[in-house]
């Protein structure tokens, strides 16, 4: 029977339905604007097309792994068992060879090198159980390969291009735990919890499991894939370019979802909430910026804004990441990214990173929470961060709006509504008969104003076109 | 200087520079300060509804019928409440809007804001059955006639709050003003700031103010008032009324303070300095025998 060719969206929602429904039970949670979803399933589904670095956290047994390979190969076409061949396994154990390659013995006994390389990267996902269990040297090791693609062992080098990445890590229990290296866990762009959420589903976890091995798994093609990569690289590589798994999503589907994904554009205010969180976090009245040696700062104005709350900084990186699952997102749900969507994903793309202080741990200690320590209060600090937002935006967008039209030449039509955007027409006029400087604006000073994001304006209004010397004409 | 070298004269916000760094921005309208656009369709047909309701042209009952939003929709209809704010009777009909709304509402959560408005919004949590976090300030009669669920105000609260509530708990994270818990027949009020004025007549329930009770008195029925603060008289005024406490308990930094009326007598006694019989008369304190 022919199967029907769908448009990519409509096919990643049968996917995820399909996923749901028989693989892998999530809870349904609400998004923006009211609709249902299984989040966490829809989080994984867009950090495969994104190609991105998920971590999965939770407690031993949750179906973290799991998820990540019914994912992995319902999206991929790639068997769920050749995950479950090639996964890496975190233990102290695991050292480099285990992991990317090893010297072909047979040649190097011959005075020719050559290397063996392992599988888990030639798959079409990365899956790595209990990262943070790895040795600090293996966990180099990935760090490279997931942010170049490029995996290198001995003096050989194989590009593999950036692949999605799923890493698991239960709850910090017991010994053996090495934690992750700091430069690896700011190459997560996403943290999502896996838990108990009902008991109504654990009689149906069997016949989950017999689904899984049913649908999603192929022995045959798995030995096959296998035996070839005993041969030979190239041999394995080809070996997995059939995709038997139906329903997953063609390259060239995939290619097309991120083109219509990157056609989007945040509106004002989503990219201004953004900046908004990036501006308090990073901005310190009394150091210049956020920094984790530094200590927490005591200046009046800093005690108003998320900064004071967390050690580590909101990086572009994060911000990029925040930035791309929420049009992601926002594609995934056929609306226009904006606010909703970017304060949607912020929690979990800032939850590993932000390090809270001990006294925002405190304050929140008796919170009702149906998540993790770590997401609940980075969910504070996002909604705190908007409830000042929408308290104080408007001005910095008449002011935006002041200057949009003093550039596109409406000098007669601009209206100012507030006292600032009077303030700001005055001195622009003046300086623009060359009365004052723009430094001497009593409007473009950026130690007037007390939000982060407002002096990121001012001062970005004020310096104009000045340039460093090496960029003059 | 050399020749080759050009002099820069003045500094200017040049078109170049405005349009590089603000183009990227879609265009922006100028807006009342503190007008949030945050608009979307669900909201405007509630705002739709509001216009109706303000200007007395249909009752709620019927502007809600068949109206469908979401908790999110009602915190995005209450930042653009602002564009209201300057008109007549503002703070009591928005209330009584944003109350039917939320108790009509499919959600169990909703979040209002009330910081970026001057005016204060009041009657907020009318018949209350859900949960309710303010981001600012309430006006008076916040949890008015409250029947269940939680309303948390991030800020201050007015005159009235709890005003015969039935029960579900108030926390003002503030200050309240006074008359806090009158006419409270169950449920839990706490405030975390100073109060300011009498608390009660309160038939039934349980008040705690972590502050300073100011310029004070205390009509209980049953259940307990804590003060952990300081109880101040307003200035040069010995009248503090009467502390009234039948079945209730009073309590004062966690001594019990009053229990019964003669202990409540005794107890203004300390603070008025009067005799016994003076301060019953003074206060028209209900004699024993004329109870029921």
């Amino acid at each position: 029977m022919a199967g029907r060719i769908l448009e990519p969206r409509k096919k990643l929602y049968a996917a995820l339905g399909k996923i749901a429904d028989k693989y892998h039970f999530a809870p349904l949670t609400e998004g923006p604007n009211g609709k249902l979803m299984h989040k966490n399933l829809v989080l994984m589904a867009l950090t495969y097309i994104l190609d991105k670095n998920h971590l999965l956290l939770g407690e031993p047994g949750w179906g973290k792994t799991t998820a990540a390979k019914i994912i992995a190969a319902k999206f991929s076409g790639v068997p769920y068992d050749v995950f479950d061949a090639v996964e890496i396994r975190g233990h102290s154990q695991k050292y480099e060879e285990k992991v990317v390659g090893r010297p072909n013995y047979g040649k190097l006994s011959v005075g020719e090198e050559d290397v063996v390389w392992q599988g888990t990267f030639g798959a079409p996902v990365l899956v790595v159980d209990e990262g943070n269990r790895l040795p600090f040297d293996t966990q180099d090791v990935i760090l490279q390969g997931i942010d170049t693609g490029r995996w290198n062992y001995m003096n050989r080098s194989l590009y593999e291009g950036k692949k999605p990445t799923f890493i698991t890590m239960n709850e910090k229990t017991g010994t053996h735990q090495n934690g992750f290296i700091p430069a690896l866990k700011d190459r997560f762009d996403i943290v999502t919890e896996q838990g108990y959420w009902t008991t109504m589903i654990v009689f149906d976890l069997k016949k989950a499991r017999a689904n899984i091995q049913k649908d999603l798994c192929d022995s045959k093609y798995t030995q096959a894939a296998l035996d070839a990569l005993a041969k030979d690289y190239p041999s394995y590589k080809k070996a997995l370019e059939e995709r038997p798994i139906g329903g997953h999503l063609i390259k060239e589907e995939k290619q097309l979802i991120n083109d219509e994904i990157c056609g989007l554009a945040l509106d004002n205010d989503g990219m201004l909430f953004l900046q908004a969180f990036m501006a308090e976090v990073n901005h310190s009245n009394q150091y210049g910026s956020k920094r984790a040696s530094d200590h927490i700062s005591q200046d009046t104005h800093d005690k108003n804004h998320a900064g004071v709350n967390v050690r580590h900084s909101f990086s572009p990186r994060s911000v990029m990441a925040a930035e791309e699952y929420a049009k992601a997102f926002a594609w995934f749900l056929q609306e226009n990214p904006g606010l909703d969507h970017v304060r949607f994903m912020l929690p979990h793309i800032f939850a590993l990173k932000a390090t809270v202080t001990d006294e925002y741990k405190n304050l929140h200690g008796n919170d009702v929470r149906k998540v993790s320590e770590m997401l609940h209060l980075a969910e504070k600090l996002v909604e705190e961060v908007h409830k000042r937002y929408v308290e104080s935006i408007q001005p910095m967008k008449n002011f935006i709006a002041v200057l949009q039209q003093w550039e596109q030449g409406e000098r007669s039509e601009i209206k100012a509504e507030d006292d600032q955007s009077k303030q700001l027409l005055k001195d622009l006029t003046k300086i623009d008969k060359g009365e004052i400087k723009a430094e001497e604006a009593p409007s473009l000073k950026d130690d007037k104003h007390d939000h982060p994001l407002m002096k990121d304006l001012v001062r970005e209004a004020r310096e104009g076109d000045k340039k460093a010397f090496y960029e003059e004409d | 200087m050399s020749s080759g070298m050009r002099r820069r004269t003045k500094t200017t916000v040049s078109a170049t520079a405005a349009s590089k760094k603000f183009g990227k921005y879609k265009k922006e309208d100028q807006k009342r300060a503190g007008k949030a656009d945050v608009r979307d369709e669900a909201v405007e047909r509630l705002m739709d509804a509001f216009r109706q309701f303000m200007h007395g042209k249909a009752i709620i009952e019927g502007l809600l019928e068949g109206l469908a939003y979401s908790s999110k929709d009602v915190e995005k209809f209450s930042l653009s409440l602002i564009e209201f704010q300057e008109d007549r009777n503002f703070s009591s009909k928005a209330g009584h809007f944003l109350s039917s709304l939320i108790n009509n509402g499919a959600d169990s959560d909703y979040v209002i804001h009330t910081g970026h408005m001057e005016a204060k919004i009041d009657l907020i949590g009318m018949e209350n059955t859900k949960n309710i976090t303010v981001h600012g300030d309430v006006g008076d009669e916040v949890g008015i006639h409250m029947k269940r669920g939680s309303i948390l105000v991030e800020g201050n609260a007015g005159e009235n709050a709890g005003l015969e509530m039935e029960g579900g708990s108030i926390v003002v994270m503030g200050d309240a003003l006074k008359n806090i818990g009158i006419g409270m027949k169950g449920g839990h009020i706490t405030i975390k700031g100073n109060t300011l004025g009498p608390i009660g007549n309160v038939e039934r329930g349980t008040i705690i103010v972590h502050g300073d009770a100011i310029d004070l008195s205390i009509h209980i029925e049953e259940g307990e008032i804590h003060i952990e603060g300081d109880l101040r008289l307003a200035q040069g005024n010995p009248d503090i009324s009467r502390i009234v406490s039948r079945k209730g308990k009073i309590y004062h930094k966690d001594e019990l303070i009053a229990e019964d009326m003669a202990s409540g007598l005794a107890f203004i006694d300390m603070y008025s300095g009067m005799e016994n019989e003076e301060s019953a008369f003074q206060y028209g304190f209900l004699p024993d025998d004329e109870e029921e």
